[in-house]
């Protein structure tokens, strides 16, 4: 476990919850021994590896026996059946500490498995939460909030068949003996077969989200379209800066944060003392399709507009407690803020907290809804489990898990080659300089 | 340490398999009974499959050991996990369970205490409840039948008497599996029915204790009353198995059987020991089964001699894709040593025995600790099953309209092999 810096939250490992979040990796957790409690139930786990030792029919290696550790760490998070909480293997790990420095494989976009109710069947589906800029995903026209339903014409198990329910008002037929054995039987093979076809929702993500080169053809569905839209990618790594800028233009800045990752204060910071020489008298701030990052990260470039302060209100299994950054300048020129569905978990506790704190005015879409923060236990293998440790909410203490920061000003997508929401957030910042 | 305290109980698990339920589902749910099984067998074998195509290849050269991993993890969600907290043992069962599910063996497989109780029920072929058998109709559901010596037929219950409520719970539209567990219950309890019977205008309460009561594994016949061919089907191996084919098969002696039909079609298999006992009801001599251990070390199991029948009969052993385990020992023993023909279909498959042994706290697993061969040494896996004499397979049409043509075949071998005619009994029964 980590030691924690006492004054202040304990938020080096805290990480942005939706996928591939990670960034570089904090020193790693070192593990503890068991405390006393546990005695009992440490017991039965070692009664079982054991008597696997001694009577189990092949003998169990010592590479089995660290598959059987990964097992009953893989065991126990999937028990706690929170999407967020999950284990991953050292190869997963690395795809994350990889996209945590801007490097993407795949098709280059950020995933979240999001929990859904459909038709009274409990789906998990593979949600694009941002394509990367420069990536494949982008290229080929996905967005975020697309749920992947096919990969390669495979797919996707986001439900199990055998709960679908024209098979439970089978199954219940059967019981209640109202329609022959063949026909339950039928409809029992339909359902088996849907699923040994189909592939695991994390193969599946492994998939987008690691292959170097090749093609890949993915379906996703998207809200408002009736059938799923074919997309074909070509695979290749993405890197990505966590700052974008353009040129300063009739006095208004442009800075783009990708993500916050370790590196993303420093490169903020340099971006912003090159605006100031080019005169800039204002700063549009774009947060859109930012999946978030590191809490840290997001705090100090947050505190670098309000003027320091609290930046967020974190609350873990037994505390709450407030994110405070050392009070600095504040930002004096106007600034807008670009938000849209893909600005999720830390970058929308940014934009809710400018909001807040008047440091900023927010222009676009509402945002992702993700407030839940993760922890990884790096084990000694390099794999980890990932654990749901706390929530955050904006300064004031607005929740906007599952909710999502509004803008100040809706203003709708013009796509890629149009960007509407940049324009008018120009042209506001404008008319406040009084150059419209 | 390792607790192995209580006996350790070798077992050719009695594992509903993927498919085998069907067979074992009607007969179930007739039973107010073991459907809990079953069903969840269904339910957990999504995520089976969710793991077997999860698991990856380890990589890393580190190694982990699975105890101070568990504890380490387990102590670190108990201070950290946000959400909310997991139920007691929660973490340690799933911990099992994911560990087990590494060695890519579904039968090497943990038992919660509850589903540890369910499976030693099964194996010693009783349980507790009020020994009735339940069925439904348009939506109502009814008593079918009363086990002899029954707490149900002790309180003077009936065929056709129909169920509103169990302990005032009312049960309109109700699973019949889900009624079935509310009748459930440990010996000596007490549950209250409400019961509407046809020809009593008031519906009135009965209140019963709840007692043990056996499984009904065994049905025996005069399949052919002319031609005097027993039938005897057996449809798990538990501790009662061989008792209650032996006396099965005494009562066909006693009205004359000259030739006998052992159905072993959808029986998933059970107690090792069963299957040696009932075996040697049907091997004159030799082995019934060779268990392999770990190590490749063999050692054959002969057959008990007193259990050997001294009356010489023709039998075919009737065997279907659900044939499994247990009931796939038996009939290669019966194959090897010629003493009798198998008709029906290839069998399941599974040649691996599990011990089971009892935990701490009342759980158990199951590990595969040895393979079992065939008298002859024939391995039995998934792609080397005990194959009929002579194959007879239905049609969608034969299974639809519920016409058994594996045991119209069997009937039809018997006659020739006692050398008369046919044409008497063929078709429907007189």
């Amino acid at each position: 476990m980590q030691t924690r810096p006492p004054t202040k939250v304990a938020t080096a490992n805290m990480q942005a919850s939706a996928m591939l979040k990670l960034t570089p990796e904090s020193a790693p957790v070192i593990l503890q021994p068991a405390k006393e409690k546990d005695g009992a139930e440490r017991d039965l786990v070692g009664s079982v590896v054991r008597l696997l030792r001694s009577y189990y029919v092949d003998t169990v290696s010592k590479e089995k026996e660290t598959e059987m550790a990964r097992g009953a760490v893989r065991g126990m998070l999937e028990s706690l059946d929170d999407p967020d909480t999950r284990f991953l293997e050292p190869a997963e790990r690395k795809l994350i500490v990889d996209a945590g420095n801007g490097r993407f494989h795949g098709i280059g976009a950020i995933f979240a498995l999001r929990r859904e109710k459909v038709d009274k069947l409990d789906e998990t589906k593979l949600v694009v939460v941002t394509p990367m800029p420069g990536s494949p995903a982008e290229k080929a026209g996905i967005l975020p909030g697309d749920s992947v339903a096919f990969v390669d014409n495979k797919w996707i198990i986001t439900h199990d068949p055998f709960k679908e329910p024209q098979f439970e008002s089978m199954l219940k037929a059967m019981r209640n003996r109202d329609v022959d054995a063949l026909a339950y039987q039928k409809a029992y093979e339909a359902a088996f077969k849907k699923l040994k076809d189909g592939m695991s929702i994390m193969d599946a993500l492994e998939s987008v989200t690691s292959k170097a080169t090749g093609d890949l053809t993915i379906k996703v569905e998207r809200a408002g379209e009736d059938k799923p839209i074919e997309i074909k990618l070509k695979c290749r790594d993405t890197f990505v800066d966590p700052i974008i800028t353009k040129q300063t233009d009739r006095g208004v800045a442009y800075l783009r944060v990708t993500q916050f990752s370790r590196s993303a204060p420093a490169s903020f910071a340099a971006a912003m003392k090159r605006a100031q020489s080019a005169q800039a008298k204002a700063l549009i701030l774009d947060l859109r399709n930012n999946p978030g990052g590191l809490l840290d990260s997001a705090a100090a470039i947050a505190s670098s507009i309000t003027g320091g302060g609290v930046i967020a209100s974190i609350q873990t299994k037994n505390a709450r407690k407030l994110l405070k950054e050392p009070v600095s300048k504040r930002l004096t020129i106007p600034v807008v803020v670009l938000i849209n569905e893909g600005t999720a978990s830390v970058a929308e506790l940014v934009a809710g907290t400018l909001k807040e704190s008047k440091a900023a005015v927010l222009f676009g879409s509402k945002t992702f809804g993700d407030g839940l923060l993760q922890t990884p236990l790096i084990l000694k293998d390099g794999s980890a489990a990932v654990l749901t440790s706390g929530k955050m909410r904006t300064a004031k203490g607005v929740d906007f898990n599952g909710k999502g920061i509004s803008p100040d000003r809706e203003v709708k997508s013009g796509g890629i080659e149009n960007d509407i929401q940049r324009d008018e957030a120009v042209k506001y910042l404008l008319a406040k300089l009084g150059k419209a | 340490m390792v607790n192995m305290r209580g006996r350790i109980r070798i077992a050719v698990a009695a594992s509903m398999l993927i498919g085998s339920f069907l067979v074992g589902f009607v007969y179930r749910d007739l039973q107010a009974g073991a459907g809990r099984q079953v069903l969840s067998e269904l339910k957990t074998m999504p995520a089976d499959i969710a793991t077997a195509a999860k698991e990856k290849v380890a990589q890393n050269s580190v190694e982990l050991q699975p105890v101070e991993t568990y504890s380490s993890v387990i102590a670190y969600v108990d201070s950290n996990y946000y959400g909310t907290k997991p139920k007691p043992k929660q973490l340690t069962y799933a911990a099992i369970r994911g560990m087990l599910a590494t060695l890519g063996d579904r039968y090497t497989r943990f038992l919660d205490p509850v589903e540890h109780k369910e499976m030693s029920e099964e194996n010693r072929g009783d349980f507790e409840g009020i020994g009735a058998e339940l069925d439904t109709k348009d939506g109502r559901i009814f008593i079918k039948k009363t086990m002899a010596d029954s707490p149900a037929l002790r309180a003077n219950l009936k065929s056709k008497d129909v169920i509103l409520k169990v302990d005032d719970k009312m049960i309109q539209g109700m699973d019949i599996t889900d009624v079935v567990k509310l009748i459930r219950g440990p010996r000596n309890t007490k549950v209250r029915l409400t019961i509407k019977r046809e020809d009593t205008p008031q519906p009135f309460d009965v209140e019963l204790t709840r007692d043990v009561i056996p499984f009904v594994m065994v049905e025996s016949r005069m399949e052919d009353t002319v031609n005097k061919i027993g039938y005897v089907t057996l449809r798990q191996f538990t501790e009662k198995s061989d008792a209650d084919v032996f006396m099965a098969i005494k009562e066909l002696d006693a009205q004359g059987a000259k030739a006998l039909i052992f159905d072993l079609r959808g029986n998933p298999g059970g107690l090792l020991d069963a299957a040696v006992s009932v075996g040697s009801r049907f091997v004159q001599d030799g082995d019934i089964v060779i268990i392999q251990n770990r190590g490749g070390q063999r050692s054959a199991i002969p057959i008990e001699p007193d259990k050997r029948d001294p009356i010489r009969r023709p039998v075919v052993v009737l065997i279907d894709r659900n044939t499994a385990s247990a009931a796939e020992i038996v009939s290669g023993a019966i194959q090897d040593h010629k003493a009798g023909t198998l008709i029906g279909t290839e069998s399941f498959g599974k040649g691996l025995v599990q011990t089971i042994i009892n935990l701490d706290d009342g759980s158990a697993v199951a590990i595969t600790t040895a393979k079992y061969l065939t008298p002859n040494g024939h391995e039995v896996t998934p792609t080397q099953k005990i194959k009929p004499d002579i194959t007879v397979d239905p049609s969608d049409d034969d299974i639809k309209n519920e016409n058994d043509v594996q045991l119209k075949r069997a009937v039809q071998y018997l006659q020739e092999r006692l050398g008369v005619t046919q044409a008497k009994t063929n078709g429907e029964k007189s």
